[in-house]
This record gives C-alpha cells, structure tokens and sequence, in this order.
C-alpha cells in the first residue's frame, strides 16, 4: 500500500496541488486525469521526490519511504548509452549480475533485439519500452508513469497500453499514471481520480478493468462518454 | 574515388583556382603560382627541415591541447553543475577570455623562461578558457528530462559524472577543441617568433625576412595542411569517443 496524506505543494495561490489525500492497495493501479495545468504532473513529481512537498507525506502503509519509477513523457534514455546500458543504468553493483535480468525484461517487454542499440536507432515505441525496462529493472514499490504514450503514434501506444496491462495482470507493480486519454485511463486504471485545479474532485471507479479486449466493446466507448461528463462535471 | 575524397578535391580545385587568380592579378613575385610552392615546399619536405618544424608546431599545440582538456573538463562541468561555484567562476572566465593573452607574453618569457613551456602555456591559456565555457554550455543544456531520469534513478554523484555530465558535454567539447586548433595556430605563429629556430612560425617569419616569398607561402600551405590533418583527426576521435552521433 502506499499513502499519499496532505499532499500540498503551491506556486501561487490558485496553481499547485493543495491536500491530496489517496491510498494506493497493493499491486493496484490508479489513473489520474484532468485538464492541462491541473496539478497531474506535479503530483506525479511530489512523489517522485522530484519536487519538495510545502507539507504532506508519501509513505508505504507501514510508514517506510516509498521506492519509486518514474517513466516520462520524453523517454530520457541517454543518447549515448545502447539500450541495454540504459536499462542498466540505475543498478549497483556489477554490470554482469545483472544482464540476464535486465535481458529477460527487454526480452518481456518486445525490445530484447534492441539491446546493442542506441535510441536515436530506436523507434519511440521502442524507447519507451526501454525506459520502462529501465524503471522496472529497480523494482520499485510505485510505478510512476508521466503520460507515457503521449508521444507516440496510434499503433505503438496501443502496443504499451497492451503492455502496461499485461505487466498488471502477470507481475502486478503498484501504478499511478497521469494521461490525457480517457481511452487509457479507462483500459489501465483501476480507478480513475479526476484532478482539477490541484484537487482530486472525483474518483471513477472502473468497472471495465481489466480486460486486454476492452476496446473492442461498445461499453467501453458508452463508459469513455460518461467518464467525460464526469470531467466537465469537475471541471 | 568516394564522396568524402570527391570534395576535398573540389575544395583544393577552389582554393587552387583563387590562387592562381591572385597571382595572375597581384603578380606572381608577391603571391607565387601554386604550382611553384608546391616544388619548393616539396623540395623542402625531401630535405627534411620543412617537417621538423612542423613537427615542432604539432608538438607545442598537441601538449597545449591536452594541458587545457584535461582540467577543462572536470572544472567546465563543476561550473555547469554548480551554481555556487558558478556564481564566482563564471565572471573571472568572462574577465580573462576576452583579454589578449599574447600581451603577457613578457611575463610568461621572463617566469617560465624563453624555451618551449612559455610558449606551450601561452597557447594553453587562450585555450582553455575556450574550452571551460563549451564544457560549462554543454552541462548546462543537458535537458531536464536526462537530470530527473538521474534523481529517479538514483544515480550517485560518480555515475552522474561519468554516465551524464561527461558525455553530454564531449560533443561541445570537440567543437570547442576545432575551434581552439585554429585560434592556437595564429597564436603558435607569434610565439614561434621568439627564441626558437624550430617551428612553422619561424619557418615562414624567417622567409618572409629573407624575401623568398615561395618559401613563405610553402611555410604557410604545410601549416595549412597540418591544421587540416588535426581537423580531420578530431573528426576522426570523435565518432571513436561519441559513436551514438552517427
């Protein structure tokens, strides 16, 4: 479980995040949504310790910091590592205790014949499934996702959609993501909170999750409508 | 013949060509055919005494260039990383760059004496301020994105040195480093002026002296092509250093 209490963090008096509260179960995953400069990407950098909370904690149910990922809208693989050295990049320790881990994850995530790659030879599917690799390859407590398809095109963010949930449904990592597809909040998100001026206005919960064919039902698309008048609602 | 050869060729063909318009226009005792300075400097080179000094130059400008790289890059990406230590860094850099170092030229003959150190560090220092502020740029444009891919990752400080600050700054660096060889090579012509009878800066100083003007500009044409010989090797080290650019 990880615990978010009194999360505040403010840049002026109307811009920030003020009071979230929000309690992440175990190997669950939580979308967040909302308009552009409502406070998403902030939350997702308080917790990532990227930014100093005004007050506020994050911390496991038992009190521990927590251990988090953070996957990026800009993938952020360095340039001048191989795919494979950015995977590596955040473990201690020798290079070579960890390559069978770090190829058996590539390998997972459909991006093992990259290794000896550089990702300006990659596509951005690709970069971002090594990003991924590179942030699951630490293990951490929280799963981070900072809009993750945004940058890609139609095929390769179908491809991570399909992806992400997978790693859900077979090595479940506790996730909160910000996106602005409500497509994808829905098709990943256990719940979805709705953010809007640096509040959590609503939680959806997610009757649809997880289902790898989701998006081949009508439902989905009648549950994508209602979950936008729930964000002009709070919005 | 490739690509790369086929403009060289184009490029020697232009300059060979103004050349000889030069002399035909100016008179060819002031600024000798081409084809003459070629005979003499290849006459020269038969001797020997034409390579021995440049020998000599590559020698003082090489040693001024790794002098000036080596404590560049470490204090160039402290002043990019650090805004303490930029805060006082950055304004003696802009102070001292733009002073005309030649003019101290007494003080580094009478301190360092008049043989190859004075002048090995009177090009070092027109180098490496030249170089701290590429360094120092090049830290600094580091996009945000790789610095909190370094926080969330946990990089300690060794491994953000070595897997971020380094790299990201060699390619500001090598353009840098060109840059220096041609500042360096004006500057090596003046300090190869005094005390010294080796060097291409006395070769073609002490030609001009004696009025052979074909020798003069056989001077001037192997200093030319051994700036292009660095040139081309610092192309050549960086796609071995910085393989993730090509």
């Amino acid at each position: 479980m990880v615990r978010i209490q009194n999360l505040t963090h403010t840049y002026s008096s109307s811009r920030g995040i003020f009071d979230i509260t929000l309690d992440i179960p175990a190997f669950q995953t939580r979308a967040v949504i909302g308009p552009s400069g409502c406070g998403k990407s902030t939350l997702l950098h308080l917790v990532a310790g990227l930014l100093e909370p005004d007050s506020g904690s994050v911390q496991t149910g038992e009190g521990k910091p927590v251990k988090t990922g953070l996957v990026q809208q800009k993938d952020a693989l360095y340039p001048w590592l191989s795919a494979l050295d950015n995977v590596l990049l955040g473990v201690n320790g020798k290079k070579r205790e960890h390559l069978e881990e770090a190829m058996t994850l590539m390998d997972e995530l459909g991006v093992a014949e990259t290794a000896d790659r550089y990702p300006a030879q990659l596509s951005g599917g690709e970069r971002q499934r090594v990003s991924l690799a590179r942030t699951l390859i630490l293990k951490p407590d929280l799963l981070l996702l900072d809009e993750p398809t945004a940058s890609l095109d139609d095929f390769s963010k179908e491809v991570l959609q399909n992806l992400l949930l997978r790693i859900q449904l077979n090595k479940p990592v506790t996730t909160l993501f910000v996106t602005h597809s409500l497509e994808e909040a829905l098709f990943l998100g256990q719940e979805i909170l709705i953010m809007s001026e640096g509040k959590i206005h609503r939680t959806h919960r997610n009757s649809l999750y997880p289902d790898p064919e989701a998006r081949d039902h009508k439902d989905f698309y009648q549950e994508v409508l209602n979950l936008r008048e729930s964000l002009k609602a709070a919005v | 013949m490739n690509k790369k050869n086929r403009e060289l060729m184009i490029g020697v063909i232009i300059i060979a060509g103004l050349w000889y318009l030069l002399s035909f226009t100016i008179g060819n005792r002031l600024i000798p055919f081409p084809h003459d300075v070629l005979s003499v400097m290849l006459q020269l080179i038969g001797k020997g005494n034409l390579l021995l000094h440049a020998l000599f130059s590559l020698l003082r400008l090489s040693a001024a260039l790794l002098a000036a790289v080596l404590p560049a890059l470490p204090l160039g990406i402290i002043t990019g990383i650090s805004p303490g230590f930029d805060r006082f860094f950055s304004p003696v850099l802009y102070l001292l760059y733009p002073l005309p170092k030649i003019a101290f030229l007494p003080i580094f003959m009478v301190l360092f004496g008049l043989g190859d150190l004075s002048k090995i560090l009177l090009l070092w220092t027109v180098i490496i301020l030249q170089l701290l502020i590429a360094v120092r740029d090049g830290v600094r444009s580091i996009p945000t994105e790789y610095h909190r891919a370094a926080e969330t990752l946990g990089l300690n400080r060794m491994k953000r040195f070595w897997k971020l600050y380094m790299p990201s700054t060699l390619p500001s660096l090598f353009s840098a480093l060109r840059i220096s060889v041609g500042i360096g090579m004006a500057v090596l012509f003046f300090a190869e002026n005094y005390a010294t009878s080796y060097g291409l800066g006395y070769f073609i100083m002490n030609s001009w002296v004696m009025i052979n003007y074909p020798m003069m500009f056989a001077g001037i044409l192997v200093l030319a092509i051994l700036a292009f010989l660095i040139l081309t090797f610092l192309d050549w080290l960086q796609k071995i250093i910085c393989p993730w650019e090509s």
